[in-house]
Parts: structure tokens; sequence; C-alpha cells
């Protein structure tokens, strides 16, 4: 070989290395940035749910018009309204669930998990008859879901009664407003 | 000379330089990439971290200045938030279902915050009053009302600066100094308005942004000029709506109308409430008010004109008085 050819050859190897280098470099770059920006979307969401934990018990929809407390004969009217309106509350919450449960006094094992709806609010029994409340839930791709909770103060003006309950609100890491 | 070394040499510049040129643009490209990435993810992460600020903020009534960190340009048009001018290619929008009253744009690194919970009767939400020093609002009365007026403006946070003068005392020229910096003036004129948009623009100049807005309180009505020459007549319900209509001047409407849809919707619930606790109690008078209380809150809720909010907003606030005082369960 020719010494011209040699430091030709020379010159392409080093830009090769050079270049591979400078590959290496951006994928492991890229791939840091990438798995930084993937973590974001649940950290928001997270965030998001902490703050509508406390927002949902303050929204007037359903909350006490004057003390600190949940109107639970809110709940059926704001379902039906949420019903009609589903668009705009999907705004407002976006990939949730939300649920408050009667925690004290502990309801009978038999009604705990069975949900408030028109039958039971009917009923004589009622609130004795049932256990919790599903007011929102939009999960529309069967996400797994991680859930904060929080109590709260629930008022039944049925009876002029307060019982301990709970807020609980599974969220399922994405941001996205539809 | 040797003829076929300077052909070596020649050929090892010229590959080089490609081959630098090429590493060159490659770099050039992915630092485009990674700009435009990274502008793009810190817009809409201001947006959404002023959203959730304003979520966080508004569980209660209060005041505060939000520190930005940066200088941004904040636009609030009717249930939405964006950043940056709109022709920019950085610009993000995102929609919020707060009610905010502000002017349309707020360029600056802080932000003034205010919170006020609107009750017509019974609470409906939380407006959010938001504004920068950039944009001044100057109210000014007639001698008669500066009492009532005053009152009304000192419930309004110190920070926001919000001067009030009577008409005698008002002289445009002496407020050109505050207008210079500035990018907006509100003048609110409780009573009629002694100064036009155009007498305004001839004092402080075109480039500034100049509204006026004239209230009749009696009337709960009020006429509001904008930049461009527009007029337009709106009423509003209640103090918290006033503080809004003097905060976001001509995008006001817009932002009443989601109030009003909020209303409905609060009014809808408290039917079906009534409707519902009618059908659970044993007393014949508490249902007989819980009837009647429906019949107000179904007119209440088909309502459009601003006499009729105002009287069916004061009968229902006596359907709830007298249940109460018959120990029957309340509308709300």
């Amino acid at each position: 070989m020719k010494k011209g050819q040699i430091h030709i050859s020379e010159t392409i190897l080093v830009v090769f290395v050079v270049i591979i280098i400078i590959l290496v470099g951006v994928i492991f770059y890229f791939r840091f940035t990438i798995a930084r920006n993937e973590a974001l979307p649940y950290e928001l969401s997270e965030r998001q749910a902490t703050i509508m934990l406390a927002k949902a018990v303050n929204l007037d929809e359903i909350a006490c018009s004057e003390e600190d407390c949940v109107d639970t004969a809110k709940f059926l009217p704001f379902k039906r309204v949420l019903a009609e309106d589903y668009d705009r509350f999907k705004k407002i919450f976006g990939r949730k669930k939300i649920v408050f449960r009667i925690i004290y006094p502990e309801p009978e094992e038999s009604v705990k998990d069975v949900e408030c709806g028109v039958a039971e609010y009917i009923q004589v029994e009622y609130p004795e008859n049932c256990g919790k409340w599903t007011l929102y839930e939009f999960n529309p791709e069967n996400e797994l879901g991680a859930k904060i909770s929080t109590v709260v103060s629930l008022y039944f003006p049925e009876t002029d009664q307060y019982k301990v309950g709970r807020l609980e609100i599974e969220h399922y890491g994405s941001i996205v407003r539809y | 000379m040797n003829k076929k070394g300077d052909v070596s040499l020649l050929f090892k510049w010229i590959f080089g330089i490609i081959a630098g040129a090429v590493i060159l643009m490659f770099l050039f490209k992915f630092a485009g990439i990674h700009i435009g990435g990274e502008q793009a993810l810190e817009g809409n992460k201001f947006l959404v971290s002023v959203d959730d600020k304003l979520d966080a903020f508004g569980i209660g009534e209060g005041s505060d200045i939000f520190d930005l960190k940066d200088e941004f340009l904040l636009g609030v048009q009717c249930g939405e938030f964006s950043v940056n001018e709109e022709t920019s290619e950085n610009y993000f929008a995102r929609e919020t279902d707060k009610v905010v009253f502000a002017p349309s744009s707020l360029k600056g690194d802080n932000l003034h915050v205010w919170t006020k919970k609107w009750y017509f009767p019974y609470g409906v939400t939380m407006f959010f009053y938001l504004n920068n020093p950039q944009n001044r609002i100057l109210i000014v009365s007639d001698a008669n009302k500066i009492e009532e007026v005053g009152n009304f403006v000192k419930k309004i946070p110190q920070h926001f600066s919000v001067q009030v003068t009577t008409k005698q005392l008002f002289n445009p020229a002496s407020f050109s100094s505050q207008a210079k910096g500035s990018d907006k003036i509100t003048v609110v004129f409780f009573g009629t308005s002694t100064y036009s948009v155009n007498d305004l623009k001839s004092q402080y100049g075109n480039n500034l942004n100049i509204e006026i807005i004239q209230v009749n309180l009696e009337d709960n009505t009020a006429k509001i000029y904008d930049n461009y020459g527009g007029v337009e007549d709106v009423f509003f319900l209640g103090d918290e709506m006033l503080y809004g209509l003097i905060f976001s001047g001509s995008g006001y409407e817009c932002t009443k109308d989601i109030a009003l849809n909020r209303l409905n919707t609060l009014t809808r619930i408290y039917i079906e409430k009534v409707n519902r606790l009618a059908g659970k109690t044993s007393e014949t008078k508490c249902v007989d008010s819980l009837v009647q209380s429906r019949i107000l809150l179904e007119k209440y809720s088909t309502t459009l004109t601003k006499n009729e909010f105002y009287s069916l907003m004061e009968q229902i606030e006596k359907q709830n008085n007298k249940l109460e005082k018959e120990g029957c369960t309340t509308i709300y």
C-alpha cells in the first residue's frame, strides 16, 4: 500500500471513530431524556390527583353550602348532571375514578361495597343499605391506577346526620385533557 | 514538488471538510430538535404549573403574588390559558375549567392572584381574578358615590394597586407617567364617563391598550368601550361579577357566560336534590315548601334576563330561610 493511501485510510478511520463516539453520546443522551420525559406525565398526574383531592371536597356541585363537609344529597343529582355534561367533566377530572365511602359508623359487611344508587336512596333504610358512591370514572384504556385518599365529613340532610367518609381518587397516569 | 503528494493532501482536505460539515450539520440538527423539544416541554410545563397552582390556591378565598421565575407572556382567553404570542411557533394553549377574569394578556415574571367565591344565592364557583403591574386599573367615581365605591374597592387586595379618585379630581395628564410603562389601562367610571377612549389615547399615546368601563350601580349594568372603538352593553350579578368586569374588561362577556353556565349546572343539581328530598319527607308543610322551591329553581334554571336573575335569587333566598324556620331540610 502506498503512503498516501495509508494516510487516507487513517483519516477515514479517525472520522469513523469520531462519528461512532458522537452517535453513542447522542443515543445515550436521547435515551436519558426520553426516560425522564416518560416519567413526567405520571408525576404530573399524581400532582393533579393530589390537588383534585382537595378540590373535589370543595367543589360546589357536591360540597355543603356552609360547613366544611360533603352533601350526600347532591351525589345522585351530580351524577345525573355529570352524565348530561360528560365532556365538560372529562376536561375537569381527566382519567380518574372518584369514589366516596362511608367509613364510620362502619357499614355492615354486606353493604360495604354496595353502590348508593336511586334504588337504595328511595328505600327507608337509606343510608344504612349502601356504602359508597362512585361519582366519576373514566379509564378508556383500562390502565392500572394509583390511589390516593383523604378523610371527609359526609352530611345526610334527610336525617340531619354526619358520618365519617373517605374520598378516594384513582388516577391513571396521564394528564391528557379530553 | 511531488504532484502525487499534492493530490493526496488536497483529497484529504476535501474529505476532512466534507466530513466535518456533515458532523457539524448533524450536531446543529440535533441541537435544534433538542431546543425545540425543550421549549415545547417548557411551554406546556409552564401552563400546567400555572393551572395547578391556581387549582391549589382556589380551594379557598385569598390573594397572593405568584413568582413565575422567568418572564412569560400569559394569555387568558375564554376558558383557555396560553403562553407566548399566537403567531409564535412556541405558542401553547391549554383549556381550563376555572372562571378566570383577567386582561387578555399578562406579560411579566409575576402574577397577582385573588380568589373570591361567587354566591347567587348559593355558592356557585370560585372566581379567579388575575392581573400584574403592567395592567393598571383606575376607578373614577361620582362624588356622591365615593363612599360606596370606596367600600367596594377596599375589598380588592392592596397589591393589585387599584387607584380610586373622584370625577372632579380625575385628570388624565396626572397619570401619564404611570401609563408610560404599562401595557393596558382600564378606567372604570362609576356614573357617566367624562372621557372617551380617543381622549385618553391622545393623552397616553396610541400604543397603549385603553378601555373604559361605565358602571351603573343602580341598574347592575355597564358599558365597555374597548381599545378599537367597540361598545358593549353588559350586566353583572353581584359584586364578585362586577370585580370580574373591572379585571377583564372586553373579555368579560365570555367569562360571564361560563359563570352563568356553572350557575345553571348548580341550579339543576338543586332541582334534583329538592325533588328527591321532597320524596323522603313526611311532613306536609315541608313537602309543600320543597315543591315550591323546586318550581322557583326550575324558573331560575331557564332565566336569561338580569332582572329575573335578581328577582328569583331573592325569592330562592327567602324560600330557603322559610324552610329553615319551619325546621325542614333546606335547599342549600
